[in-house]
């Protein structure tokens, strides 16, 4: 927060909370914190710039963000600064998502699937109140989608942008702990060691057992792990229509899967990527059976003990789900049959549920 | 037919100076440089390898050997200053010369370096066959059972239990690392192997049974070889042709039984006076 | 017809430890040797015996002379021709086998004697079925078979030595008293294996020192004498003193 002028990056000038600091950068002056408190005639935004972050960051986010996109996969280093949140908790994700934010647009934050989580809503509302944007948890209605481990259930458009939170950016990370090892290995494609990896998964597992953050190449070029999503959701990122950026905040990279850009899980000729099965299952509240399910635990009714049943992970869709059941993944557009995903099992789990890996 | 062709091959550590060549060399009786202080670990080398052959390098340490056999193997040294001329049957120009992704490629598929170091060669928390896997998959190979076939035969030619296969090459005994060191290297079907000291590291009673094991798979694979060793017994049961270097310098060279027997030069006479 | 013509072949060593002397080895030596003769080489000790077959097989550089061996691709000197044509007559068209077995530890016998086969391309199995009957003629008890000669007497390395010489039927086989350590009655197991199992085919020069041996095998003698060739004797002569050894 200092004394830069913002220029060409300024946005419209219909807000009315900066006036007196356009830069963002005024100190209050007082004599305690009590009469500083008590000096605020507004909701405490005085001193912040629109969407929290100063200009200066978010040019500097948004040309990592430029980079990304040009050089589909490969992690560019950006100057990831201080949020009011512990590192980890999404950090990466809302300074991309602060970034990108317009008071025009409509912003979805979900975690884990859910709109509802404490995380989830303290983001949605860090926007509401600096970015001035509306919120929405409807994935076919919102421009921007802040994620943790998840890709919504319903079909992502042209007009999207997906922000998926990064705990760990370097898949290669998982055989060797050296970052300028793995950087050299990026450099020259060369993923030896992540392939004998998998090797020694079909070896001790029968399969290739990766739960998340599967490695996946990108465009044929490079390494990327798509974060903490299930392999449930890798299939989503190729050739999509939506524009994702994956933002770390603690390690301070972001890459991106520009739209339409081909992304493949690594797996063998005879060694098939697949998803997650859930054979026999439905989610309990809306009878879903082409969704990705968790276990849920709860208090059985003759309160002898818990039950464990399946539950859409996506939150908001199963609503949806609820109301009209037989509501396709691609109701919103004006084509049918999407591909997005797994397909809906047609009683035969073990061809149905697998995911695209051509 | 003529595999590899080397000319001038040099190796030094230090600035160099005009005089490095002259004032270094078996006539100097030094390999440093008195002017510069630079040390020139191998110059004015100059071999041939042919297809299928084995060649033996010897020397006591320092003498270059392990210098000569890195240019060899196109390893590189970033402290090193390198020069000369490596050609290489089906492949233009000096392969000193070559980008990173050049080299790599024949690393991986035409020219293998077995190391001195286990732990430079090999990946310890790996299993055995995933170490060998290894090579295979880095060359391009992406079909799980074609890979698990070619392990299974190189386990079985080097002499590995097949039952351990599937265990963390660190629980192996230092023959077992050094024989999966060796199943690594023919897996790609090399043209060249490159064997530094093949026998550090090993009891006296396992270095015959892989020196044999190599002997016998050299010649089923029709691979050429580069054995550097200081121990000419080494060399002497696995090289037709035989270099001996001293102070940087080859100072003599060829049919590795003539030189065990009849040497000429005045060093390898005390050599070969030497074993014990 | 004349397989090998030797001209002037001689051989100094330079021995640089020992204050740079010479010494000389084989001094202006020439003689034949004919298409499928067995040629005995016999002289005193330190006459140039095994010398001179090392300068045929290039384990020594001559210095001078001429080796011409006159094979079915031309005529090769021997003496002066690339190592690498060294290195391509070794085995099948030339074999060398010393006193001495010299060998890689802990191989089984039977290997040993296998390898030769083995590395000219023969199946392993046969190769083994070939070093088998060839300990066995030369009475190897059948129980060290699969042990290793380093542990063997020294008797029965010399066997194993031989057996692995003769395994490839070279066209020219070089014999360096392959028969020193035998006891009598094995010795003449040896003789008689050299006559049947090689043939005609095979072309042997061999240092004995043995009377017996020569006359049992030898079509001609040659005699060395501090390394000159002093006389060809050839086979029934009835000079007995030939047979200095």
């Amino acid at each position: 927060m200092t004394d830069h002028t913002t220029t060409d990056d300024a946005p419209s000038d219909d807000r009315s909370f900066d006036d007196s600091a356009p830069d963002g950068g005024m100190p209050v002056s007082t004599a305690s914190v009590d009469a500083a408190l008590e000096s605020l005639d507004d909701d405490g935004l005085t001193g912040y710039n629109y969407a929290y972050l100063d200009e200066h960051t978010k040019r500097e986010v948004r040309r990592s963000m430029l980079k990304a996109v040009a050089i589909p996969g490969h992690q560019v280093p950006y100057a990831s600064r201080p949020m009011p949140l512990a590192r980890g908790w999404g950090t990466g994700g809302i300074q991309a998502s602060l970034s990108l934010l317009g008071p025009e647009d409509r912003f979805k934050v979900i975690d884990q699937g859910a709109d509802e989580s404490v995380n989830a809503a303290n983001i949605r509302r860090l926007a509401e109140t600096t970015a001035e944007v509306e919120t929405t948890t409807d994935t076919t209605d919102a421009d921007l989608i802040q994620s943790r481990h998840r890709i919504p259930e319903e079909v992502l458009t042209a007009g999207q942008r997906l922000v998926l939170q990064v705990p760990i950016t370097d898949a290669l990370r998982k055989v060797d702990p050296s970052d300028a090892a793995n950087r050299r290995r990026h450099a020259h494609k060369n993923y030896g060691k992540m392939w004998v990896h998998l090797y020694e998964n079909v070896v001790e597992y029968g399969e290739i057992n990766i739960a998340s953050r599967y490695p996946t190449m990108v465009a044929g070029r490079y390494l990327m792990d798509p974060s903490p999503i299930p392999r449930w959701d890798v299939p989503k990122l190729d050739d999509a229509d939506h524009l994702t950026v994956l933002a770390a905040g603690r390690e301070a990279r972001i890459y991106a899967v520009p739209p339409h850009t081909a992304v493949e899980p690594l797996a063998f000729e005879d060694r098939d990527f697949t998803v997650e099965r859930f054979p026999e299952q439905a989610c309990h509240a809306c009878g879903s059976t082409d969704t990705y399910l968790v276990e849920v635990s709860e208090e059985s009714a003759d309160e002898d003990g818990f039950e464990t049943r399946y539950a859409c992970n996506d939150s908001s869709f199963c609503r949806k789900r609820r109301e009209n059941p037989e509501l396709p993944k691609d109701h919103h557009l004006d084509r049918e049959g999407v591909d997005w995903g797994p397909e809906t099992p047609d009683g035969d789990a073990s061809t149905a549920q697998r995911g695209g890996s051509e | 037919m003529t595999l590899l062709e080397a000319e001038n091959l040099q190796t030094r550590y230090g600035p160099g100076c005009s005089q490095c060549i002259a004032s270094t060399g078996d006539g100097a009786g030094t390999n440093q440089c008195p002017h510069c202080d630079t040390v020139v670990a191998c110059a004015e080398a100059d071999l041939g390898v042919e297809a299928g052959e084995v060649l033996g390098i010897v020397g006591e340490s320092g003498s270059g050997k392990s210098s000569l056999a890195e240019l060899l193997a196109l390893e590189r040294d970033e402290d090193a200053t390198t020069a000369g001329e490596v050609r290489y049957a089906g492949h233009d120009g000096n392969l000193l010369d070559v980008d990173y992704e050049t080299r790599h490629a024949l690393r991986t598929g035409e020219i293998a370096l077995v190391h001195q170091h286990i732990r430079d060669g090999l990946n310890l928390e790996f299993t055995g066959g995933g170490n060998v896997a290894e090579k295979l998959l880095s060359a391009g190979n992406r079909s799980y059972e074609d890979v698990r076939d070619r392990v299974r035969t190189l386990f079985e030619a080097t002499e590995i239990p097949l039952a351990r296969m599937d265990d963390p090459a660190s629980t192996y005994s230092g023959g077992m690392q050094r024989r999966v060191q060796i199943a690594r290297a023919l897996a790609t079907d090399p043209d060249l192997i490159v064997l530094d000291e093949p026998t550090t590291g090993l009891d006296v009673s396992v270095q015959a049974r892989v020196l044999d094991m190599f002997r016998r798979v050299q010649r089923e694979e029709g691979v050429a070889a580069i054995v550097v060793s200081h121990d000419l017994s080494v060399v002497r049961l696995l090289a037709d042709r035989t270099l001996v270097m001293r102070h940087g310098r080859i100072v003599e060279s060829g049919l590795t039984d003539r030189v065990m027997e009849d040497p000429h030069h005045e060093y390898t006479q005390t050599l070969i006076n030497s074993v014990i | 017809m004349t397989v090998l013509s030797v001209d002037g072949l001689s051989k100094t060593f330079d021995m640089h430890v020992l204050g740079d002397t010479q010494v000389v080895g084989l001094d202006d030596v020439s003689f034949d040797v004919h298409d499928g003769e067995f040629l005995a080489v016999v002289g005193e000790s330190g006459s140039g015996k095994s010398s001179l077959l090392k300068c045929l097989y290039r384990t020594y550089d001559p210095t001078a002379g001429e080796v011409v061996y006159h094979g079915p691709d031309g005529d090769v000197d021997l003496a002066t021709c690339p190592d690498r044509t060294v290195i391509d007559l070794r085995g099948d068209t030339i074999g060398y086998t010393s006193q001495f077995l010299d060998e890689i530890p802990r191989v089984p016998a039977v290997d040993v004697v296998a390898r030769p086969l083995v590395e000219q391309g023969t199946d392993t199995q046969k190769a083994r079925g070939r070093a088998r009957e060839l300990l066995a003629a030369l009475s190897v008890p059948e129980q060290l078979w699969q042990a290793y000669p380093a542990t063997f007497s020294g008797g029965e390395r010399q066997r194993v030595n031989l057996a692995q010489a003769l395994a490839p039927k070279p066209e020219l086989l070089l014999l360096d008293e392959p028969t020193s350590a035998l006891d009598p009655e094995t010795r003449q197991a040896a003789i008689d294996l050299l006559s049947t199992y090689l043939g005609p085919e095979t072309t042997v020069i061999g240092v004995f020192h043995n009377t017996d041996v020569v006359e049992a095998v030898a079509d001609r003698i040659i005699v060395l004498d501090e390394g000159r060739l002093q006389r060809v004797v050839p086979k029934d002569s009835d000079n007995e003193e030939v047979m200095i050894g």
